[in-house]
């Protein structure tokens, strides 16, 4: 193993489950999050030499993975509705390794239906707290567009609720 | 998490990881990804020489388009001021076309026995 090597296994060890994590609460299925962390550490590998340092690894790691994660979910919904049609709740919850009760199935039943990013918007503000500040980095978007992607994202998750209800 | 539901459902209900991995996962989870490094590291490895040669051969190829090119233009310069001594090359061409021209018209009427009366009344009847 070479050095440069050695020290990349070492990121992996430090922080691949919690990017697991984030990457599963994205994408929900268990087969997909090991996709897309698989994805984020072999982007960042490509990119290690182009690392200075100035920013802290994890958030740079972590921003790879968020945006691999929506990346995949847009692959997927091409391959499933080429045309472009409505997403709709294609009950991921006949994964095994789901546990939730029935308002988190409903929840990430309702996130299904959002387009991929303002799904990654809403899960990393409603679930981390995160400012829209690191957002707008993480996502190389606007604060201002966040803030009504989030809103919008509120929105359909109550309607969908009071549907289902 | 905020209180965006809280008309909706109490937030409390989403306290608990609702997802869980299969058993062992990040104990191989890790394995599978150096592995997976090492597999883009070879293959960056083997690209690198591969890339230098292609490289080597654009660049052979692009000289020896350019060599010919210059063959060739050479060749056509050369070939254009062959036997012109003077500057006035249209002049002498024009003069060595009539010259031609005047040859044949003398060879052609000695062939006919025409003399040149009736050569130029057959011309002017055309």
């Amino acid at each position: 193993m070479t050095d440069k090597e050695a020290r990349f296994s070492q990121i992996v060890n430090q922080y691949s489950e919690q990017l697991y994590w984030k990457a599963r609460q994205i994408v929900v299925r268990h087969e997909d999050a090991d996709d897309v962390v698989q994805n984020a550490f072999l982007k960042a590998w490509a990119r290690f030499d182009d690392f200075r340092g100035d920013a802290n690894i994890y958030t740079w790691i972590y921003r790879i993975t968020v945006n691999e994660a929506i990346d995949f979910l847009r692959k997927k919904h091409e391959q499933v509705s080429p045309d472009g049609e409505m997403r709709i709740a294609d009950n991921q919850f006949a994964d095994d390794y789901f546990d939730g009760n029935e308002t988190q199935k409903m929840l990430y039943e309702a996130m299904e239906t959002l387009p991929e990013a303002q799904r990654a918007t809403f899960s990393l503000r409603y679930f981390d707290d995160m400012p829209y500040s690191e957002i707008s980095k993480i996502l190389g978007t606007t604060e201002g567009g966040l803030k009504a992607n989030y809103h919008l994202a509120v929105k359909k998750i109550k309607d969908f609720f009071q549907r289902k209800n | 998490m905020n209180n965006d539901f809280n008309d909706i459902f109490d937030k409390k209900q989403l306290e608990q990881n609702p997802f869980r991995v299969p058993e062992g996962y990040f104990d191989s989870l890790n394995k599978r990804i150096m592995d997976n490094v090492a597999k883009q590291a070879s293959a960056e490895k083997s690209e690198k020489p591969a890339k230098a040669k292609n490289v080597h051969m654009h660049i052979l190829r692009w000289a020896a388009a350019c060599a010919c090119v210059l063959i060739v233009g050479a060749s056509a310069v050369i070939f254009t001021f062959k036997d012109t001594d003077t500057p006035d090359v249209a002049a002498t061409a024009q003069q060595n076309t009539m010259t031609a021209s005047d040859d044949a018209f003398n060879q052609a009427a000695d062939y006919t026995m025409l003399d040149n009366h009736d050569m130029y009344q057959m011309l002017a009847e055309e």
